[in-house]
């Protein structure tokens, strides 16, 4: 994907461009909103990651003029205010996602690609990867021609894992697909399901499908990737 | 100074009301004393009349000789028959009065002029009608009052003058507390929150207002103290992540390294990050809580839905910990409230119980209804308990129970938080939160929060 970056911290803007690079992406950088804009109104790029908190001309700003130049290239908003009003007021004026900072990559890679899934729904009702087919319709698991018996916990989470097969999926995102909201505790809720998960998926002496990346998350990869 | 002005326009007033006052009152008790002394003085003259009369001489003798003695008092005296024709006349009688008509009265006086006439009508056999008359000018009165007056007026016009000096005193004394209160407060600072108004002791209203105002600031100087603290503790709380950090880095920077080891100084650095993020989010949490007294942002929240959901949560952890984490049948919730807020509330609660539950404990959720229009949360569990040294301050900001009895449970260790947004959240909802514990034996939480109004829940329930 093209993803325009408009961020002016040259240490997050950096490490982003460094990050989505290595996702496969192509990033543009713009440092300041005025020349955010103007490449946005170029339209070349399929999402644009915004952090609210720029000089000169403010994030919001950015994003209202986009929207109402009618450009509509999906936005996730960057932000270090991450009061629940600034979140409505950041939906509101047009951004489709939002992240406070700190926030892990991982995650907002993933919220990139989820709001360029939205913008052009592919409804597919299977997912495949590494030999394991979610029936998605049915909420049925087959891994070569057995059928896995799993919890609807256990589904949720494979179905997150495998929708970024090959990415980090944060123990945080897990929780808010599965159970709705963000969880923040030093109780790990994930682990068990992962584990049992792990149980179901990877027989003895399988190859691993489900990695624990460590201090960040877990990823599903495929094992001859 | 508004005050001293209107003080003294009511002095002057009443100075000068009072001036108008005397002089009035002196001028008619010296004239009503004159009428007197002229009636009695026209008796006297009367009755020695009646003792001389028919003989006319001996009269005519008798009041010349009165006459001497009335020049000395400044009176005049008059005899006249039943025509007003005058028979007998003092010297300095003035020229009005002869001849003159006045109502034959038997006794009367007589203003005529500048003159108080006092006649006495003669009765009695052979008295054909005459009347003795004894006058006087007024011009004594007259005299007398304005001396008075000269005597007065300066009298007023110093008194007016220290008027505002005395308004002013008094003014000063009644509202001297105030200009107390103005200057204490004037000199209150964040860094000095010690100073209080003094009483007098007095008990009257500006004594109570002091009251008032010193406990007023008893609470703002205990809430300062708090948020210092809090602060303080924040920080304190931020630098040991935050030197981890730091200390993983200078490591990795210092000399060249393997990848593996890079990793694992990463690895280190990424774990401290998260540390600090959710010591961040707690802190805004704690905040953000703090802050909403406003409840306009109140939403219609079922918080058997909301316990429902962090049951499922924990389940798997529970099991994984062999902890039996058991609910009843939760009684259908509605309440006003942040979802999100009352989420992270239940949530702590839960994630405490199970930290401080063996293995093999059991951790009960209930919640039912506690009266007509309240819902009770508890969480109890069988774990290691909280010692009555710490039962009371549970709820602190920061505050931590005994460190080493939680390691005994393996639990991680938080910041000493997670309690205290609860309670901020729940006060926030209008509700209370409270614990009981016996050690070793394990803990109940209690949440009380009020149920939505009955027409709410018809129409949520209509939904």
């Amino acid at each position: 994907m093209n993803i325009l970056l408009i961020e002016d911290d040259t240490v997050i803007g950096k490490a982003l461009v460094q990050g989505f690079t290595e996702a496969g992406h192509q990033v543009q950088w713009a440092k300041d909103g005025v020349a955010g804009q103007g490449l946005a109104s170029n339209q070349e790029s399929d999402a644009i990651v915004l952090d609210l908190n720029l000089p000169g001309l403010d994030g919001l700003d950015v994003l209202g003029s986009i929207r109402e130049s009618g450009i509509r290239t999906p936005v996730v908003v960057l932000t270090a205010r991450g009061g629940v009003d600034e979140r409505v007021h950041g939906l509101n004026s047009g951004a489709d996602d939002y992240m406070a900072k700190p926030f892990d990559f991982a995650e907002l890679l993933a919220r990139v690609v989820a709001v360029c899934r939205r913008v052009a729904p592919r409804p597919s009702m299977t997912i495949q990867a590494g030999g394991v087919k979610l029936d998605l319709s049915n909420r049925r698991v087959q891994q070569g021609d057995r059928e896995v018996d799993l919890t609807p916990t256990e589904f949720s989470i494979l179905e997150l894992l495998m929708r970024n097969a090959g990415q980090t999926v944060t123990r945080r995102m897990l929780c808010e697909h599965v159970w709705g909201f963000n969880w923040d505790g030093t109780t790990n809720v994930i682990e068990v399901h992962i584990n049992r998960l792990r149980g179901k998926l990877e027989p003895r002496d399988a190859p691993a499908l489900i990695h624990t990346v460590r201090g960040r998350g877990y990823a599903f990869r495929a094992p001859d990737a | 100074m508004r005050l001293t002005i209107w003080n003294t326009a009511v002095v002057l007033l009443a100075v000068v009301l009072a001036l108008l006052g005397v002089r009035n009152g002196l001028r008619v008790s010296l004239v009503r004393e004159t009428d007197q002394l002229l009636l009695d003085e026209a008796d006297e003259v009367g009755l020695a009349i009646r003792q001389l009369h028919p003989n006319l001489e001996a009269i005519e003798q008798q009041m010349n000789r009165t006459a001497v003695g009335h020049k000395e008092l400044g009176w005049f005296l008059q005899l006249v028959d039943d025509r007003d024709e005058t028979f007998f006349s003092s010297v300095d009688t003035p020229a009005e009065m002869l001849n003159l008509h006045l109502p034959r009265e038997a006794a009367a006086v007589t203003a005529v002029g500048p003159y108080r006439v006092a006649q006495r009508l003669l009765t009695g056999p052979n008295m054909p009608g005459y009347a003795v008359r004894v006058g006087t000018s007024l011009d004594f009165v007259e005299r007398d009052v304005s001396r008075l007056t000269r005597l007065l007026v300066p009298l007023g016009i110093v008194l007016t003058a220290l008027s505002p000096l005395g308004g002013y005193w008094l003014a000063t004394r009644a509202t001297s507390p105030l200009a107390n209160v103005l200057s204490t407060a004037r000199r209150l600072r964040p860094s000095n929150l010690g100073e209080r108004l003094p009483l007098r002791g007095t008990g009257d209203e500006l004594d109570q207002l002091s009251v008032t105002i010193n406990r007023f600031l008893d609470r703002i100087a205990n809430y300062v103290q708090q948020q210092r603290e809090f602060v303080d503790n924040a920080a304190h709380e931020l630098r040991s992540p935050l030197a981890a950090i730091q200390g993983s880095v200078d490591v990795a920077l210092n000399s060249d390294r393997s990848v593996e080891e890079y990793q694992e100084l990463l690895y280190s650095v990424i774990e401290e990050c998260s540390e600090l993020r959710l010591l961040v989010n707690h802190l805004l949490q704690l905040t953000e809580s703090d802050n909403d007294s406003d409840q306009s942002t109140h939403e219609n929240v079922a918080l058997d839905e909301v316990v429902g959901r962090s049951l499922e949560m924990f389940r798997g952890a529970a099991e994984e910990r062999n902890i039996e984490l058991e609910s009843g049948l939760l009684c259908p919730a509605p309440v006003r409230g942040h979802a999100v807020q009352l989420r992270q509330v239940v949530n702590n609660l839960l994630e405490n119980a199970l930290k401080f539950t063996p293995p093999g404990g059991r951790v009960r959720v209930t919640l039912a209804r506690a009266g007509d229009d309240k819902i009770a949360l508890t969480v109890a569990d069988s774990g290691i308990g909280i010692s009555a040294a710490d039962l009371p301050h549970i709820f602190e900001r920061f505050y931590q129970a005994d460190r080493a009895r939680q390691r005994q449970t393996s639990a991680s260790r938080g910041h000493g938080l997670g309690l205290s947004i609860c309670q901020a959240v729940i006060h926030g909802h209008g509700g209370s939160i409270d614990a009981r514990s016996v050690l070793d034996q394990g803990t109940t939480f209690r949440v009380v929060l009020p149920l939505m109004h009955a027409e709410r829940r018809l129409a949520t329930a209509s939904e």
